[in-house]
């Protein structure tokens, strides 16, 4: 007992390799400190007789300190297994340590539960998967965004669409939807149109002529439009129409508001020698 | 100390990072100018020499002096053609099933997910999103496959920033894992149409020629729906540049036979691919075909699609 005071002056007071001292409180490194506080009755180095329960590869060990061995460091420590049942470990502490004081008994059965618990944690964490935290490294973002940059720079989207667009037109898939050469079609439909014309003429004339209708199969027009090549399917309007046409369209509307209506009216020009002549 | 020593360590009179800026632009005038010069230079003496004048200098590019791949695949090669047709993606390719898509998120996120997944489900169809409810990847892949969905995305989100996406083909298939980087939304973007007619959109994916490019086309096309439809004149487009793929989403219209136009509806992303996985997504034992190892012989110019 005398030794122990003597070493808690010269450790607890002076210099403790163990120690930690923050500013509310002092820690103690020791691993067979019961908690981790510098203290007195807690120092395993000034207690004669101290015990602990630790921890190893999952199973709970209880070490004992006795007056006998202090003198040998090497075997001071005596190690004993806990039971895995809880109730059975408790009753063990209480067994072993009978003549202990209170305090570790009571300090080493909530190291006893503490342990347990987190072993249980353990043991539940590693049956789930659990997300894996990745470092985000500054520079390869840095880099991998500027290389980003340069190939879209370099990528050219459109222009390679457009390359690959016209690819498949040419190859024959949109056969029988796009219609081109604008002016030829308008062409054709005039010289159609002028053809139905005269034989409109040419009907009305068969009418008076009759005073029935008649129906004329226009041949000539239909070997027209069968030579022309294959027969233009026509558009909804509401394909031809962009959506972003409705938009502008709304837009302009709205810039109009603002300007005043203004109408337009025309005069009839009255031929008045004509009026004369009649009157 | 010698006098050597300080004057290296001295800056020099009027030193600010402006004027340091300044001298550099001046610097780079000056080269642009002398680039001209000697550009002119070359232009009048191909205009003298004729046809005996030296050929033009072609511009060396990095896609010139890529490393090349062992696994480029040439067209037409029968084993090729042979493992796609016995493909996790091939009962895809035999117009055996349709696509059914799934989307969800990962954690709990509600701040920029929701848009791109509105989006996406806009542009491919037959797709439904469900929250995600602290439900592991294993267990939705099982649901999704008794109730025979095709495939899963899920999107991942860090510091309000969509920065991931995980490619889940089922029922066996494989998993590909990218990392989402410039996302537009349809909502940040201007003059886009609140709706559009879907038609079923055409694809076209360019410059992916290795094998592991090309399995990476099969898993992206086996989104789409089958039989585009040209009536709709809607494009779906990934384009590969580096390492890089750019997703556009466009409406063309042919001006002429040589030309056409666009106009960008739909979102616009780029991906990059991180690893790809032969079974349904699995961490602690999953088979790995594929992963980006940023340090082991990597260069600037090797490129894996």
């Amino acid at each position: 007992m005398i030794q122990d005071d003597i070493i808690w002056s010269c450790v607890g007071e002076n210099f403790c390799c163990f120690k930690a001292k923050t500013k509310l409180e002092t820690f103690c490194r020791n691993r067979y400190n019961l908690s981790g506080i510098c203290r007195r009755k807690l120092c395993p180095l000034a207690n004669s007789q101290y015990a602990t329960v630790l921890e190893h590869r999952g199973k709970c060990l209880l070490y004992m300190k006795t007056i006998e061995r202090i003198h040998t460091p090497n075997k001071m420590w005596e190690k004993i297994v806990l039971p895995d049942k809880y109730s059975d470990a408790l009753k063990m502490i209480d067994e072993k340590l009978q003549y202990f004081p209170k305090m570790t008994i009571n300090k080493a059965k909530q190291r006893l539960t503490r342990i347990r618990q987190y072993l249980m944690r353990m043991r539940r964490m590693k049956l789930t998967v659990q997300p894996k935290l990745v470092r985000v490294n500054k520079k390869v973002e840095r880099r991998e965004r500027k290389r980003e940059n340069r190939a879209l720079e370099v990528a050219k989207i459109e222009k390679s669409i457009n390359n690959e667009l016209v690819d498949r037109l040419k190859s024959g898939l949109y056969d029988g939807f796009y219609n081109f050469d604008q002016e030829e079609f308008e062409q054709m439909l005039d010289k159609i149109g002028a053809k139905y014309e005269e034989e409109e003429e040419e009907k009305e004339k068969e009418k008076e002529k009759t005073g029935g209708s008649t129906f004329v199969i226009d041949e000539e027009a239909e070997n027209e439009m069968e030579s022309w090549g294959k027969t233009p399917k026509i558009w909804d309007m509401e394909d031809l129409v962009d959506d972003d046409y409705e938009k502008k369209m709304k837009k302009l509307k709205k810039r109009k508001k603002g300007k005043p209506k203004f109408e337009i009216e025309f005069e009839q020009e009255v031929n008045h020698q004509q009026k004369r002549e009649k009157n | 100390m010698s006098k050597n020593n300080n004057n290296t360590y001295r800056k020099r009179k009027n030193w600010t990072k402006k004027n340091q800026k300044k001298e550099e632009e001046v610097v780079k005038e000056e080269k642009k100018k002398q680039k001209i010069l000697r550009r002119k230079k070359r232009q009048k003496e191909r205009e003298e020499l004729g046809e005996k004048a030296p050929p033009k200098l072609v511009q060396i590019t990095q896609e010139m002096t890529r490393l090349p791949d062992l696994t480029t695949v040439v067209p037409n090669d029968p084993e090729v053609l042979f493992s796609e047709k016995t493909d996790e993606m091939s009962e895809y390719f035999d117009k055996k099933k349709k696509p059914k898509i799934c989307f969800t998120t990962t954690g709990n996120t509600k701040v920029r997910s929701p848009d791109l997944i509105k989006d996406l489900i806009q542009c491919f169809g037959n797709s439904t999103f469900f929250a995600r409810r602290n439900y592991k990847i294993p267990e939705i892949v099982e649901y999704c496959n008794n109730r025979k969905y095709t495939d899963i995305m899920i999107i991942s989100e860090c510091n309000k920033k969509i920065n991931g996406l995980i490619h889940i083909h089922l029922p066996i298939g494989p998993t590909a894992h990218y990392k989402l980087s410039s996302v537009v939304t349809r909502s940040q973007m201007k003059h886009v149409p609140k709706k559009f007619v879907q038609y079923r959109p055409e694809l076209i994916f360019k410059n992916f020629s290795t094998r592991l490019g090309h399995t990476v086309t099969r898993m992206l096309n086996s989104l789409m729906p089958h039989n585009p439809q040209y009536k709709g004149r809607r494009l779906l487009v990934f384009h590969n540049q580096r390492d890089f793929v750019f997703f556009r989403h466009y409406r063309y219209k042919f001006e002429s036979k040589e030309k056409t136009s666009l106009s960008e509806i739909g979102p616009q992303f780029t991906l990059k691919l991180r690893t790809v996985q032969l079974g349904t997504w699995d961490t602690n034992h999953g088979e790995y075909i594929w992963y980006y190892r940023s340090k082991m012989g990597s260069s600037r110019l090797k490129w894996f699609l």
